[in-house]
């Protein structure tokens, strides 16, 4: 499938839901890292604002049949992204080597088109005028501007962390495009303790998410809408593979998305 | 017009203007839309530095960022052998619990009126030291963290003011400390999870929020590869709910709560069946549950059972556990039937099973040992204050604890608290506790402070992580350590310490640790277990057990949620947005079930219900979930705060205060009841 641009450089996650417990130390070190404002009150989710969000899933089966999986959701950074097609001021693009998904939020008009395009719900409308109480801003991270209510976030795989690496190898004369997996790693992938977040460079075949990329039980989210998602999953368990797309009763999972739509010609 | 006529309309005109909202709206937004906004926070930028410390929350081996002297985040350590650089969600709120709004700023006195008011440090220092003075004898002093080798200045204090009473808060270490007690074992419980490849945990939520939870999940990491390839330990896990722990296990076994102890019967009747190892404690009381009746009794199916048997008689380094959610101790029963099936199954004190962790001789001359202090019940004790069978102290030193939130009103804290002429909170943030307390002095945080973690309970082996100040005292805080520490010096006391790092040095000496190195790099010590010192254990506690109590016919289970802190903590800044619309919704606690259960007691989804127990009635909201046992409601902990910040206020209501505590027969430890009932709002 084509890509909406062609990168050397891929950066690109392989989450395995087999060992995700749930817990939230990477949504807590998300908003850490990225100045995300906290919220008083989040239990109105349509109100509240995550880069990174842990879904609980279900196999949909009654008990004692019932099992239960979590997936931590950060932004795809799709291959083939649908909210840069429709962001009218361009606040939203891919165009860096490392394919990443930028969102300038001092562009962005917040009319939330991208939003609406999204479809993993990655995007976030900024409600309320952020806020950090008392001395609380005095951790703040100098790395990430903190962004006011009335546009759009999203998770940017910690791109300052990748200007770091990109700076500390042309510092020691190095090549930018090709950092060892460790030099470039998100909040997030640091933070889980089950190590279920493997983070790396998907065409780098020195970067461990190469490999796991091409495991049998690796799947995206929606992946034959066409949006070529850099975020992949595993897990052994066939209900869960089954959830990540809409699967017709005879598809198998597991299969590229090239082979399946051949086969259904 | 006339001139008069115009001044009118211009006038009228002017306060219409002023008075519509329409202009200021107008400002407001111009200002949003041209993005000169000046009410985000600018950024400051300063010299980065990385300091190894960790987490005093949950023992999480810490790389704390701090740039330009703030504290900006707390991460994982990598280097760090004990952890492998995992981090929990608790220890990464730790910059911002360090800043946020319910710091303890001031020292504050309570008014006659029952109002606070901030007095200076020197004001403080001569009511503590009157009042220290005054209760010669007759103090008590009630303290959060048991890991701590600060305990050793604590309970040395207690005892030299003559008074004994030195209590840790209840948990489930306590009542594990007592079955391994009484079953012979010496020093301290372990559990070496690391070398285990198979382990069935019931009711522990071990890769969440019980034991050495960093360590636990990084031992999870290496034994489960991400590569596809074979897992290399099983994990079973027994319990209501199909949690965090059970949603990456090889299988759930379904236990009501409350049939804990019947389900290990069952086990360990299924073991001895076939077993060379005859015991009349053993045949006599698993005789009545064979894996039918037993699992019968506990909701699973005796297949299920079956399987965990023969998991474990096929494992070659088997380990079986108990716990609970935080503060929820099902007494030493439970414990008592896990060492048993550990003893079946031929793991105490082998690699990857049940071991006796050598105990550590106290610091200091008049402190008391951590098995010793465990032994004293703190339920009791207030139970005892309250209807006047012991008594009331003169004073109660609290420190960083919150038993006014985290135990149940037949706890009777509260009518403790009122025979108790003077209470001294000690407390980083202000909690429940604080405000029913005369005095409440503002201490370091975690971060700001030498401390240490010293073998916390879950641990496998003797280990020791050095935390030290990542930055000066914030506020008006200073360290209890050394506020103790000068306080008996004032009194004319000799704690055998001058100071706090002298006395974490005493520590490493006494392991044989070089405390400059883990000074510095933050590592953790870890003793090998090559050299057990056996223990004998004997099963004849279990002679005497009573047969278990039936389950109550609906049961309440109560759980955590990692993210959203603890009572001493509150709901950290950025937990919120962890909590789950299946934990908190609608400003109401959420209590899932399953279907059938709801179709049962008249209930839909999403509707509003109350759940009733001896305590009270509880507004819910009815959430279905199928990872639940049948006639069995789950509702999270951690919410209903009354005190604490806007983060942790008006979320919910407390379950911790409608659960029911009784006393375990024999041990009189603290049982947390699970009957409760669900109705319709």
């Amino acid at each position: 499938m084509a890509h909406f641009k062609d990168f050397t450089v891929r950066y690109g996650m392989v989450i395995d839901l087999d060992k995700c417990t749930g817990c939230g130390a990477c949504m807590m070190s998300c908003q850490a890292e990225n100045n995300v404002a906290p919220q008083e009150d989040a239990s109105n989710k349509l109100r509240a604002l995550n880069w990174l969000k842990v879904y609980r899933l279900s196999n949909g089966k009654e008990y004692p049949e019932h099992e239960t999986v979590f997936l931590p959701r950060p932004c795809m950074q799709c291959g083939n992204p649908s909210c840069v097609t429709v962001c009218p001021v361009v606040a939203t693009d891919k165009n860096e080597e490392g394919g990443i998904v930028s969102q300038v939020t001092p562009r962005c008009i917040g009319c939330r088109y991208c939003m609406a395009s999204c479809p993993y719900h990655a995007r976030y409308f900024n409600w309320f005028d952020p806020y950090w109480p008392g001395d609380l801003k005095e951790a703040l991270s100098p790395d990430v501007s903190t962004r006011p209510r009335g546009v759009v976030e999203k998770c940017s795989f910690c791109h300052h962390r990748f200007m770091k690496a990109k700076d500390k190898a042309i510092a020691n004369g190095e090549d930018p495009l090709m950092l060892p997996e460790e030099a470039y790693q998100t909040a997030c992938t640091e933070a889980c303790p089950n190590g279920a977040i493997v983070f790396g460079d998907l065409n780098n075949p020195e970067h461990r998410v190469y490999e796991l990329k091409q495991s049998p039980y690796a799947f995206r989210l929606l992946e034959r809408l066409g949006t070529d998602p850099q975020v992949y999953y595993l897990s052994k368990r066939e209900w869960v593979r089954r959830l990540g797309d809409n699967y017709l009763e005879q598809e198998e999972t597991g299969k590229p998305l090239q082979t399946l739509l051949n086969n259904s010609h | 017009m006339q001139r008069r006529g115009f001044l009118k309309f211009a006038l009228g005109g002017t306060v219409g203007l002023v008075a519509s909202p329409a202009i200021w709206t107008t400002l407001y937004d111009l200002a949003y839309w041209t993005q000169n906004w000046g009410w985000i926070p600018r950024l400051q930028n300063g010299e980065d530095q990385s300091v190894a410390t960790v987490s005093k929350l949950d023992g999480t081996p810490l790389k704390v960022r701090v740039n330009g002297g703030r504290v900006i985040r707390a991460s994982g350590n990598k280097e760090n052998e004990f952890s492998k650089g995992g981090l929990t969600p608790l220890a990464a709120s730790e910059a911002q619990l360090l800043y946020c709004e319910s710091r303890v700023k001031r020292p504050l006195k309570r008014g006659p009126d029952g109002g606070y008011a901030y007095i200076d440090w020197s004001e403080a220092e001569r009511i503590l030291k009157e009042k220290t003075k005054d209760a010669q004898g007759s103090l008590a002093f009630l303290t959060a963290d048991a890991s701590s080798s600060l305990n050793d200045v604590y309970s040395a204090f207690t005892a030299e003011n003559g008074s004994q009473d030195f209590f840790f808060m209840p948990s489930d270490e306590q009542a594990a400390n007592h079955a391994w007690r009484a079953m012979g074992g010496m020093g301290k419980i372990g559990y070496d999870i690391a070398n285990s490849d198979c382990i069935l945990s019931v009711g522990a939520n071990f890769l969440d929020s019980w034991g050495t939870v960093a360590h636990n999940r990084a031992v999870f990491d290496e034994t489960h590869p991400t590569d596809g390839s074979e897992a290399g330990q099983a994990i079973y896990y027994a319990g209501a709910m199909q949690n965090n722990t059970a949603a990456v296990a090889d299988a759930w076994i379904p236990v009501k709560p409350g049939t804990e102890e019947i389900f290990l019967l069952g086990i360990l009747g299924e073991l001895a069946k076939n077993s060379l190892l005859v015991d009349p404690a053993i045949s006599g009381l698993s005789a009545q549950y064979s894996p039918e009746a037993a699992a019968k009794a506990c909701g699973c199916t005796a297949k299920q059972l079956e399987n965990v048997v023969s998991a474990l008689k096929n494992a070659s380094r088997p380990l079986v556990f108990a716990g609970t959610a935080e503060g929820q101790s099902l007494g030493s029963g439970v414990h008592m039937l896990a060492i048993a099936i550990n003893y079946m199954l031929g793991r105490i004190n082998q690699d990857g099973g049940l071991v006796n962790l050598p105990e550590q001789a106290p610091l200091l001359p008049s402190a008391q040992s951590t098995a010793d202090i465990l032994e004293r019940n703190f339920i009791a004790f207030c139970r005892q204050v309250a209807d006047g069978s012991l008594a009331a102290p003169k004073l109660l030193f609290i420190n960083d604890a919150n038993p006014v939130y985290a135990l149940s009103p037949n706890a009777k804290v509260q009518e403790c608290f009122a025979k108790i002429a003077y209470k001294i909170c000690f407390a980083a943030h202000w909690s429940e506790t604080c405000a029913e307390c005369d005095l409440v002095l503002p201490i370091a945080h975690g971060l700001e402070r030498f401390d240490d973690v010293f073998t916390p309970y879950g641990s496998g082996s003797i280990n020791w992580t050095l935390a030290k100040p990542v930055t000066e005292p914030h506020y008006q805080a200073r360290p209890l350590g050394e506020l103790i520490i000068a306080l008996a010096d004032e009194l004319g006391l000799d704690l055998g310490v001058s100071d706090i790092p002298s006395l974490l040095e005493m520590r490493a000496n006494a392991l044989g640790a070089d405390f400059q190195e883990y000074l510095e790099s933050g590592a953790t010590y870890q003793e090998a277990n090559s050299a057990f010192t056996l223990p004998v254990i004997s099963l004849m506690p279990l002679l005497t057990k009573k047969a278990p109590a039936k389950a109550p016919e609906f049961a309440l289970h109560v759980y955590t949620n990692a993210a959203a802190g603890n009572p001493s903590t509150g709901i950290p800044p950025y937990a919120n947005r962890a909590i789950a619309d299946y934990q908190l919704q609608e400003g109401l606690c959420v209590a899932q079930m399953n279907k059938a259960t709801a179709e049962k007691l008249g209930l839909a989804d999403k509707t509003k219900a109350f759940v009733e127990t001896q305590n009270g009635r509880m507004p819910v909201l009815v959430k279905l979930y199928e990872g639940i046992m049948p006639d069995t409601a789950a509702v999270m902990a951690g919410l209903g705060h009354t005190e604490f910040d806007r983060f942790s206020v008006n979320k919910g209501n407390n379950i911790l205060q409608y659960t029911q505590i009784d006393m375990e027969a024999g041990s009189d430890l603290p049982v947390w009841s699970g009957a409760a009932k669900v109705v319709k709002g």
